[in-house]
């Protein structure tokens, strides 16, 4: 069962980032976006790391997106309506090399002599709240420290860049 | 079920082997706030905070240099030899960059206003790179390259005004999306293959259970996109020129050297310590025959150097011309991969050194004509080596170091780093990139004939001699001068790099 589920969630999750990508209103692409989060947190969840899957869905799908589009919506996100230009023929070959890399690991993985070393079934309390916040407090805090940096650098960055200046040449 | 949950605090008494880069992040603090006190009406300000923090963690990273190696605060960052070797190449880019951004008329402005996050984001960008140095886990990698890119995106577009500056910001973030993308593809299919975020762990997996040939190659090809795109190799390199051309010069000048430099750092620590057991084991591994790895860091060196030096050919634009010549020198660096020995790890960590003195002094060079002429057009050089004489000739050693020719510190570095090729025997790399130095010869060698064998044009004032600061003298000479002696006494440098392979930790 959840192996079906696994595969369905990723499945959706790659069409609503293909559709995502390819779609032309700013609003529309977004609206991919949270769906591809929401499969994201499915994946999650079949892989036994609840808490990760309701932040995703809490955070990411909810909040985060909520902050583009309102963003988009506020900018009046373009709709990319003339431009229609084809991929260049000698371009063509490039597109099979992702899924020959996804062919080759996954061939790779499957003729491994040895694959039992890899554990398959998660132990009891893998991914609950209180393991994601133990191993944030202890093995990853330093890293968990760091993060605040990047994200006084991104604020710090942002109201640098986007202060209104008069001698801007496209105002 | 909190009472049957075991969470070990890691100690802090560890903390103070980090104190440079514990330095640079309350430098980068204080200087915010120090700005904010005086209300952006004193530059002098967060530039001397600025200084003297980097001053302080380089005084630090000096007198730690000794010190045996040493995880922090978990296992996330080590300290040891090669993380001691790119704090101090760092902090002096570092010093030498916020020093040249003060004359700098593209960063300061006419009017010399307030510029309190520029050297805050100077400074963060120095102690990042440190940490790349540093990183021993998958989770940090990526953790440290995002602080780094991300004080890079806003330096970039750090000239608002500027057109070219927001378009190098812009570019800058959509490629290092994509290939930090990549690399994480590739990150977490190794973890995937083995279990382990730490670089230890995962050589340890894999050596015990090698995996398939092509599950590793398609993974370490991954993981090399990331890294080719940070030390710009081509074909990862498309970003480079424009950012490079559009960024304020100063920030350039550290671009060029700094990141470049910390991705190398990375890949030698990342690939030094997963693929092989360290530089010494380097012949017993055979997880480099699985993915043909000589080969693979061959073909990238030779497509990189090839293809930097042939565009950097077509350069008018002074600046932009260095960007390819930089490309073409990570070419030149990779060649020291080829089989993950400790002679080539030696005569990368050399050349690394030789390249930041010899390219931040280069760069350094056209943010100082840049600030009289507002030109970085080759044909305004014209007559430069009459109408400022020593920075021409400071100019001058760059370049041929810069080419390799003797008696300067370039010829050196590349005395070594082809003593490492021959030394594998491959000797068809060897010769295309003697071939390179001669291509590369020819553009280098514009830039000085338009300097001391062309007239100025005869319109009013410029032919006149420069207004050269004292502060632009004492950095380029500060750079100038071991460029030479360099190529003289290389000695300690060499032994300096020795130690750093010495106590390089590839195994708490």
């Amino acid at each position: 069962m959840e192996v079906i589920l696994f595969y369905f969630c990723g499945a959706l999750m790659v069409i609503a980032g293909a559709m995502m990508v390819l779609s032309r209103n700013a609003v529309v692409a977004a609206c991919w976006l949270i769906f591809a989060f929401i499969n994201a947190a499915g994946i999650y969840a079949t892989l036994s790391a609840p808490f990760l899957a309701v932040l995703q869905v809490l955070v990411y799908a909810g909040a985060i997106m909520v902050l583009f589009l309102f963003v988009v919506m506020m900018l009046q996100g373009p709709v990319l309506a003339g431009e229609r230009r084809r991929l260049r023929p000698w371009l063509w070959p490039f597109l099979l090399l992702p899924p020959l890399a996804i062919l080759l690991t996954v061939a790779g993985f499957l003729r491994r002599a040895d694959n039992t070393s890899f554990p398959v079934a998660a132990p009891a309390g893998f991914g609950s709240a209180e393991q994601v916040a133990g191993l944030l407090l202890s093995r990853y805090l330093l890293a968990f420290e760091l993060i605040s940096i990047v994200l006084i650098v991104a604020i710090i960055g942002s109201l640098a860049l986007g202060k209104v200046d008069r001698r801007q040449p496209w105002k | 079920m909190l009472e049957t949950l075991q969470v070990n605090i890691p100690s802090w008494s560890d903390l103070g082997y980090w104190r440079p880069e514990l330095t640079l992040l309350s430098t980068f603090l204080v200087a915010l706030i120090g700005d904010l006190i005086v209300r952006g009406r004193r530059p002098w300000v967060p530039f001397t905070l600025a200084l003297a923090g980097m001053l302080l963690a380089l005084g630090f990273a000096v007198a730690d240099l000794g010190e045996p190696a040493h995880t922090v605060m978990g296992s996330l960052i080590i300290v040891d030899g090669i993380a001691s070797f790119f704090r101090i190449l760092f902090l002096v880019a570092g010093l030498a960059t916020v020093l040249f951004s003060w004359t700098s008329e593209e960063i300061m402005g006419v009017k010399r206003e307030a510029k309190g996050e520029y050297y805050a984001l100077l400074t963060l960008l120095t102690g990042g790179m440190c940490v790349m140095a540093e990183a021993r886990d998958i989770l940090m990698l990526f953790l440290s390259m995002e602080l780094v890119g991300l004080t890079s995106y806003v330096l970039a577009g750090y000239m608002r005004t500027s057109l070219r500056s927001t378009e190098a910001a812009v570019k800058y973030v959509i490629f290092a999306a994509v290939s930090s993308g990549i690399m994480l593809y590739g990150l977490s299919l190794f973890y995937g293959l083995t279990g382990e975020t730490t670089f230890v762990g995962i050589r340890e997996a894999l050596f015990a259970n090698p995996p398939h040939p092509y599950a590793l190659l398609v993974v370490v090809v991954l993981v090399l996109v990331g890294m080719g795109y940070k030390i710009a190799a081509v074909p990862f390199h498309h970003w480079a020129p424009d950012v490079y051309e559009g960024a304020p010069t100063p920030v350039t000048a550290i671009f060029s050297v700094g990141p470049k430099a910390a991705g190398f750092a990375l890949m030698i620590r990342f690939f030094y310590t997963t693929l092989v057991a360290g530089p010494e084991a380097a012949g017993t591994s055979n997880l480099l025959r699985l993915v043909d790895w000589p080969l693979l860091i061959a073909l990238l060196s030779a497509v990189t150097m090839t293809y930097g030096n042939l565009v950097a050919l077509r350069q008018t634009n002074v600046k932009r011309m260095l960007a390819y010549s930089s490309i073409a020198h990570v070419g030149y660096i990779l060649m020291g991969f080829l089989l993950l020995t400790s002679d080539g790890l030696q005569a990368i960590l050399f050349y690394l050194l030789v390249y930041m003195l010899m390219n931040l002094g280069a760069f350094l060079f056209v943010v100082a004509i840049n600030n009289h002429l507002r030109s970085e057009e080759l044909t305004d050089y014209a007559g430069l080596g009459f109408r400022a004489p020593w920075l021409a000739t400071m100019m001058f050693v760059f370049l041929i170091s810069l080419t390799g020719l003797p008696p300067t510190a370039g010829f050196i570095g590349k005395f070594f780093l082809f003593k490492a090729v021959l030394a594998q025997e491959w000797y068809w790399l060897a010769i295309l990139a003697g071939l390179n130095s001669v291509i590369s010869l020819f553009y280098y060698m514009r830039v000085t004939k338009a300097m001391f064998f062309t007239e100025p044009a005869e319109s009013d004032g410029a032919a006149a001699p420069l207004a050269i600061k004292p502060l632009e003298y004492v950095v380029l000479a500060a750079l100038c001068i071991p460029t030479i002696g360099l190529g003289i006494w290389w000695g300690p440098v060499r032994d300096f790099a020795d130690q750093a392979i010495a106590r390089f930790n590839v195994g708490i």
